[in-house]
Order: C-alpha cells, then sequence, then structure tokens
C-alpha cells in the first residue's frame, strides 16, 4: 500500500498515529530520560555557585553570598591572558578544523578505490581516540629538551643549536594547534564525509555536462550542500568557545610554568587554583560562567545565521 | 502478512528490550555514582566487605561499623589482614572495621567526593594544608567536643599540647600521626660515584659545597645530571606557615610575618640553582618531568637529589633506589643550620571524624584505641605475624619477611608515619631497634617556630589564594630549578603577580591572626 505520507496522517485518529510510533517514541525514551537525569536535574547546582558551601547545613541551607564566587575569576591580571587564550585558541580551532576537515572530507570522497577510502578514514579519526595523556608523551617525545627527538636529531642534522622549548611560550601556540588540529580533524572530517556521501550524485553529473569542472563543482554543490554540517557543527563549536580542552592545555605543555603566558586557559587556570583548595562554591561559579557565555554566543551566532540565511539556522 | 506482523512485533519487543537494558544499566551506574572515579582504589575495598560477627563480643549492643579512609597502595593478602583488623576490633572495642584504600595519586579529589557525597565515612587523613578548607566548608567535625570526653588516652599518651595542636581558631580538626616531626634536608647521593670520585661526604655542610662535587662527577659520568626535582634545593630556613604566601624568617624565630620570595636567601638559592643549571648539572626537563627522583637513580641517569633526611632514610632510599647511597644533612646557604619545628611539619599528617559520620563518640573512641593499640597499628602496617612478617632472631622489636618472601609476595603497607602510632609498633629489619627514640630525639633536638601551634584562618582569602596558588606554580618550579632564562627579572615578575594577586592582604591577615595569637599565649 503506497499513499502519499501527508494523506495518511489525516486518515489515521491521534490514537492511531501515536499507537503507530510507538517504537519510535520508545527509542526515543532512553535518550530523553538521560538527558533528563543527567543533564538537566543537576541544573540545580547552578545555585552552589552563589553560596557558601557548608556541609553541616547541608547544600540548601548554606548561606547565599552573592556573586563572591565569581571574584577570583577577575581577580588577578592573569583574567584577560586566560580569556584571551581561551577565546583566540578555540576560533582558531574552530576554523581550522572547519577548513582542513571539508578539504580532507573532499579528498577522502574522491577517492575510488573502496578498501583505501576506508583505511584513509580511519585513519584520520584514529587520533581523535586517543588519550590526551598519551598525545602529551609523543609530543614530549619530540620536544624533551633532554632526549627529545628534534633537539637530539633533527635541529643538529640541520646545524641548530637545540631550543628550550618546554621553558619558551612563543612556540606553544603553533605546537598546541598542531596537536588539536591533528587530533581533532577526524572527527569534524567524519560528519563531512557522511554529509557528502549524502549528495545526489545527478548534480554532479549535471556539472560535468555543462563543462564544470572540479573546483566549481566543489564550490557551487559540495560546499552549498554540506553547509547545514558545516553550521551546525560551528555553532557547537562557538558554544564551547569558553571552554577548553583540559588535556591538551595542561598534559601536552606538562604543567611548565614557563609555558603559562601562551598555555594558560579559563580551565587550567581554575584547575590550579582550586586544586588545593576544593572550593565547590568557587568551581561551580567557574561552570556556570562559562556555560552562560557559550550559551549567549551560541544565540548570538544563531540569530547572526538567521540574518544571512534564515533556512540554515539551527531554531 | 503474517511475516510483517511477526517483524513488528519483534521489532517492538528488540526496542522494549534495549529500553530495559539502558535503564538496568543506569540502575547499575547511579549506586556508585556517588563516588565516581573510585574504581582504581577503592574497588578493592569494595570488594572486600569485611564481615561483622557480632556474636562473642561482652556486651550486648550492636557493633559499630568504623568507616576508616586510608591512603597507600594495594596489599596481597590484604582482605585477610583487613579481616584480622576487624576480628581484633571487635574483640577489644566491639566496633567493626571498614577500611577505603585511596591511592596517592587522587587521595585528595577521592575524599572531597566522599566528604561532598555524604559516603559512609567516620574517620579520615587530613594533611595540614587541607584543614582549613575542610573546616570552612563544614566536612569536619571540632574533635574538642569529644577528645577530652572519650580520647582520654590519646592526651596521656601524647600530652594534651601535642594532641590538640592541629586546631584552626580552637577548632581542632585533628590528632597529629605520632611520627617524626622534625624532618632535616640533606642531599642524597650515589655511593659508587662518590667513592669513585673520592669526596668525603662529611665536609659536605652547605647546597654551596655541591658545586664542586658535581663539576667532579659530571667530569667523570657526563652523560648523567647530577642534580633533578621540581625544587631543587630543599633545606628549609623558613617556618613557611602553611602556605609560603607570608613566612617566619630565621626558621620561624622572627614574628614578622614577610614574603619570602622577595628575601635575599631566596634570591641566592635561586642564583645557585641557575649557576647549576647552566653548567649542566640540573636535568633539564627537571622542572616539568614527573619520574621520582629515586626512579631516575634507578634508571642511571640521575647521580643525586635532595631530600627530608630521617633516621632509617637510607635503608627505603636504597630500595627505592636499586643502588647503595649515600647521605649528607645540608644547612642553609652560608652552611649553618638550626633543627626547627613548626606547625605544619608535626600536623603535617593528622586524623579527623568526618562531619557524616553516624557517630562521632564511637568514632573518637575508636581513634582513642588506635592511638594506643600496638596490635592495631602492626597489622595494618605489617600484616599478620607468620604470615607476612615474622621477627628478627634475637630482637624484641625487629621483624623481616618470612623465609622465601619478599616485596610484593606480602602484606607491607610499609606507611608508619600514616598510620595513628607507628611509635608503639614493630620496626623493620635494617633499621636500628631503637628507632623510635632516636625519632623521638630527633623531634626533641628541635628549635620551636615562634607560631608553633598557630594555624590561620584562610576562609576570608579564599579568592586572593586561588590567585596565589596559581601564580606559584607558574613560577616556583621554573626559578627553583634554574630553567629561567634570567633569575632577576623572574623572580621580579613573579612577585609582582603575587603582589596583583593579593599577597598583602594575606600577609597582612596573618599577621594580624598571628599577632592574636601570640597575645593569647
Amino acid at each position: 500500500m503506497s499513499t502519499k505520507p501527508g494523506v495518511i496522517d489525516r486518515r489515521i485518529s491521534r490514537f492511531g498515529r501515536i499507537k503507530k510510533w510507538l517504537p519510535l517514541y520508545l527509542m526515543m525514551l532512553p535518550g530523553a530520560i538521560y538527558i533528563i537525569v543527567n543533564n538537566y536535574i543537576p541544573m540545580f547546582g547552578i545555585m552552589i555557585a552563589f553560596k557558601q558551601v557548608d556541609f553541616s547545613k547541608g547544600i540548601f541551607a548554606s548561606d547565599w553570598i552573592g556573586l563572591k564566587n565569581f571574584e577570583f575569576l577577575f581577580a588577578s591580571e592573569d583574567a584577560m591572558i586566560i580569556t584571551r587564550n581561551t577565546i583566540l585558541y578555540n576560533a582558531a580551532f574552530i576554523v581550522l578544523n572547519l577548513v582542513i576537515g571539508i578539504i580532507f572530507a573532499i579528498f577522502i570522497c574522491d577517492v575510488i578505490n573502496k578498501r583505501l577510502k576506508k583505511l584513509y578514514q580511519s585513519a584520520i579519526l584514529f587520533p581523535f581516540l586517543m588519550s590526551m595523556v598519551i598525545v602529551g608523551y609523543i609530543v614530549f617525545a619530540f620536544f624533551s629538551m633532554q632526549n627529545g627527538i628534534v633537539n637530539k636529531s633533527i635541529l643538529p642534522a640541520l646545524g641548530q643549536e637545540p631550543i628550550f622549548w618546554y621553558n619558551d611560550p612563543q612556540y606553544w601556540p603553533v605546537i598546541l594547534i598542531f596537536v588539536n588540529t591533528w587530533k581533532g580533524v577526524g572527527y569534524g572530517c567524519l560528519i563531512y564525509i557522511a554529509a557528502i556521501n549524502g549528495i545526489d550524485p545527478t548534480y554532479y553529473e549535471a556539472a560535468e555536462l555543462d563543462g564544470a569542472g572540479k573546483l566549481k563543482q566543489i564550490w557551487h554543490i559540495t560546499l552549498p550542500c554540506i553547509l547545514p554540517s558545516i553550521i551546525t557543527l560551528t555553532l557547537l563549536g562557538v558554544g564551547r568557545i569558553f571552554y577548553s580542552d583540559f588535556g591538551l592545555f595542561y598534559q601536552v605543555p606538562r604543567d611548565s610554568g614557563m609555558l603559562y603566558a601562551t598555555t594558560n586557559v579559563i580551565d587550567t587556570y581554575v584547575y590550579r587554583g582550586l586544586m588545593r583548595q576544593g572550593n565547590i562554591g568557587m568551581s561551580s561559579a567557574a561552570g556556570v560562567y562559562q556555560s552562560v557565555v557559550g550559551f549567549l554566543l551560541v544565540l548570538v551566532s544563531n540569530l547572526v545565521v538567521r540574518k544571512i540565511s534564515k533556512e540554515n539556522a539551527l531554531f | 502478512m503474517k511475516k510483517s506482523k511477526l517483524l513488528k512485533i519483534v521489532s517492538v519487543l528488540l526496542v522494549l528490550s534495549l529500553f530495559v537494558s539502558v535503564l538496568a544499566a543506569c540502575g547499575d551506574t547511579t549506586a556508585p555514582a556517588s563516588t565516581p572515579a573510585n574504581d582504581t582504589s577503592s574497588t578493592a575495598a569494595d570488594s572486600t566487605p569485611v564481615e561483622s560477627e557480632p556474636t562473642d563480643t561482652g556486651t550486648d549492643e550492636e557493633p559499630y561499623k568504623i568507616t576508616m579512609a586510608i591512603i597507600g597502595n594495594e596489599q596481597p593478602n590484604q582482605d585477610k589482614v583487613w579481616q584480622a583488623v576487624n576480628d581484633l576490633m571487635l574483640e577489644e572495642i566491639n566496633m567493626t572495621f571498614e577500611p577505603i584504600l585511596l591511592s596517592f595519586g587522587d587521595y585528595q579529589e577521592q575524599l572531597r567526593m566522599m566528604l561532598s557525597a555524604g559516603d559512609e565515612l567516620d574517620v579520615l587523613p587530613i594533611f595540614y594544608d587541607q584543614a582549613s578548607s575542610y573546616i570552612n566548608s563544614g566536612q569536619i567535625v571540632d574533635l574538642a567536643d569529644y577528645i577530652y570526653d572519650y580520647g582520654q588516652d590519646i592526651l596521656n599518651y601524647m600530652g594534651e599540647d601535642i594532641a590538640t595542636s592541629g586546631a584552626v581558631n580552637g577548632f581542632i580538626y585533628g590528632i597529629p600521626a605520632n611520627k617524626e616531626s622534625n624532618t632535616r634536608s640533606g642531599i642524597v647521593m650515589r655511593k659508587d660515584i662518590i667513592d669513585e670520585i673520592g669526596v668525603d661526604v662529611s665536609t659536605l655542610k652547605s647546597p654551596r659545597d655541591l658545586t664542586a662535587v658535581f663539576e667532579q662527577a659530571k667530569a667523570a659520568h657526563p652523560e648523567m645530571d647530577m642534580i633533578s626535582g621540581s625544587r631543587v634545593i630543599t633545606t628549609e630556613i623558613v617556618d613557611p606557615l602553611f602556605d609560603w604566601f607570608g613566612v617566619l624568617m630565621d626558621y620561624g624565630q622572627d614574628t614578622t610575618v614577610t614574603n619570602y620570595f622577595e628575601s635575599k636567601e631566596y634570591k641566592d638559592r635561586a642564583d645557585l640553582t641557575k649557576e647549576w643549571y647552566d653548567a649542566g648539572y640540573v636535568k633539564l626537563d627537571a622542572a616539568t618531568t614527573t619520574e621520582t627522583n629515586a626512579n631516575l637513580v634507578k634508571a642511571g641517569s640521575l647521580f643525586s637529589y635532595m631530600a627530608p633526611i630521617k633516621p632509617g632514610y637510607l635503608i627505603q632510599e636504597n630500595i627505592n633506589c636499586g643502588t647503595e647511597m649515600v647521605t649528607a644533612y645540608l644547612g642553609d646557604l652560608d652552611g649553618g643550620y638550626q633543627e626547627s619545628l613548626w606547625t605544619s611539619s608535626v600536623n603535617f599528617f593528622d586524623w579527623g571524624i568526618a562531619q557524616q559520620s553516624k557517630d562521632k563518640v564511637k568514632a573518637m573512641e575508636f581513634l582513642n584505641y588506635a592511638y594506643n593499640s600496638p596490635e592495631w597499628n602492626n597489622l595494618m602496617n605489617f600484616g599478620i605475624e607468620g604470615e607476612d612478617y615474622v621477627p628478627v632472631e634475637g630482637s624484641d622489636v625487629l621483624i623481616d619477611y618470612p623465609e622465601g618472601k619478599g616485596i610484593g609476595d606480602a602484606y607491607h603497607m610499609n606507611m608508619g608515619w600514616m598510620y595513628p602510632n607507628q611509635m608503639i609498633g614493630k620496626i623493620w629489619n635494617g633499621n636500628p631497634e631503637d628507632l623510635w627514640d632516636q625519632y623521638t630525639e630527633f623531634n626533641k633536638g628541635a628549635v620551636l617556630s615562634k607560631a608553633f601551634g598557630f594555624i590561620y584562618d584562610s576562609s576570608s582569602v579564599a579568592t586572593e589564594l586561588t590567585a596565589l596558588n596559581s601564580v606559584r606554580t607558574e613560577f616556583m618550579a621554573s626559578i627553583e630549578t634554574g630553567s629561567v632564562p634570567d633569575v632577576d627579572q623572574a623572580i621580579k615578575d613573579f612577585n609582582d603577580k603575587l603582589y596583583a594577586a593579593g599577597l598583602q592582604k594575606v600577609i597582612d591577615l596573618k599577621q594580624e591572626q598571628l599577632d592574636a595569637w601570640l597575645a593569647a599565649q
């Protein structure tokens, strides 16, 4: 029986519809419960950020202290540096992962050999699955001042003096951005590959008939077709612009104090400051601050997207 | 038709089963969720419920279960030993025993988690630098309400002064573990190399004397690092007043709270370390290395390191380094030294009672017992006699592994300094028989800091301390390993940032509280 879907809806009663979609609702249920239990219920903890928590009284009965817990985020002159580092690094990550991810996705989709295609796809995702602790040691194997590959083999071969990598902050923006791209590009790439594979091949056939070259096809077919994926991933990235990958900024520079000028971000600052104190009010304040700013940024960027092209906005 | 209906039913069933299994999984995970990240260390404790058999006790009272957090590595024969501890306690004080073993790597986070989540917990270890924050967040109990009524034996044994010295503003947060307190720093060096270059260790008095030693040793072994550690020179000449943000100079004899990082002493040390770093003596990666010094020596890449040295230290270090070591006490840069004690060296490690303890009186009674029972301390530290250790022939106190057993075969926590009272227990073979007397002598030989017994209340400067801690991690290791390009500039930047982060406020607060405390003495 093949009728148009819209027609069938009107004929069946509401109960019938629910019954028909019951399996789908059931499939949604675990996810919905998970989100409510894991993401919504804990939100009551936001109030911890505004309290002087005293466990003998309990969280609810603890005293309200207004914004005092937030002060430490702005107390030192590091506040500027950590905010700048966090935002600039994340902006660089978003742009690079987007551009390089799409380039790799297009390359991989054009690989004709099926087996090689699978291989490249897995290979590019592999670093994403690696723990930052291990990545930190891999980087250390390269840059260790005493035994690193760079100082021991590469620089002497080029006739250069060894460099004190972990003592000099100027190299780290490049190293960190490289490591993040190497590690993170596979994830976005995978999503773009899926989006590109979903494009109707007849578009390309028509374009070829019209004499469009490869670059023209990419510009006029591939990119517009995967635009929704690009916007979604970018908005997700923007929403997390105030968060930073703790492992990347803590494990990879090996917590070297001399590198803080270019490696200190909000998460590592909070960790270093509160690790010894264990003040959960201040820790929550940092979390609330990050999520509120992130949320506002998502709203703003979505607004911008909606202004430019309405159908591509997330909401 | 029939086939498609069957398919439908099957698919609904599948979805349902998926749903149920997810729910089941949720149910499973919610229980341990209160103590996440416990899996590495405390599973051992969780999986070994110590059975309580409340039968043959003198009283009719239901035995109280003491839950005690301890720090250490998992041991062979652990279940059996803890069962024995349980039986001992049941017999002697009608309590059962549930230890929770935390690893050194993350015990602080774990304890916080347990305290915050309200897990079952009676007695916990408290490191001095945590006390203030535990008190401020109401996570521990003021022992002043209990120790005088239920801890009489502790007071008698340790003396009221020491027993109640772990106090902030009169809030007694814990009872100090009875151990050697006065640990003087010195240099630990590989004996074979010292013999090779022919240095008389007894002539070494000051860190400055090491320059000549390093020069010779480096010439003989150019491939080795001479010294390492995140702080290269560790001899202490000031009372750090807990966090180094405002200290008492001159071994705590000067009662003016000052900024150590601005002092000439600090700069001299930094200069000397820098001199070593530039000469290639300090491990280049010292500021960021996570490897212990002993492991580096074991790997053959390190010649020496500084460490606090106490009686019996060499026995322990020879094992850790896998080679014979020699030590020499070092003083300050002029070679002078004064044995001294400050609050944080005595109250480095205390035992306190958690706020969520169901029966704080029982918890105090347990502590009273634990500080005075040699059997309890021996069991916890060395395991069961005959299985994990045997007495050394011809000695009352020395013990050793049983025939045919060694490291890794028997329970050997070897954390005597952590347990309430190691000084009433056995002594491991290789140490002198009068080790405890030596410890006592060692403790007595020291001059007390003027602020001995004083612990400041940091609650009003929590914001400043957060920023200060962050500044300190930024500079301390790099200055004190000599890795900075320019010492003067680094020290200047360090101090500028400290003051910007509110150092003066902390110093003023400490001074104010110290003056009030001194006046009340």
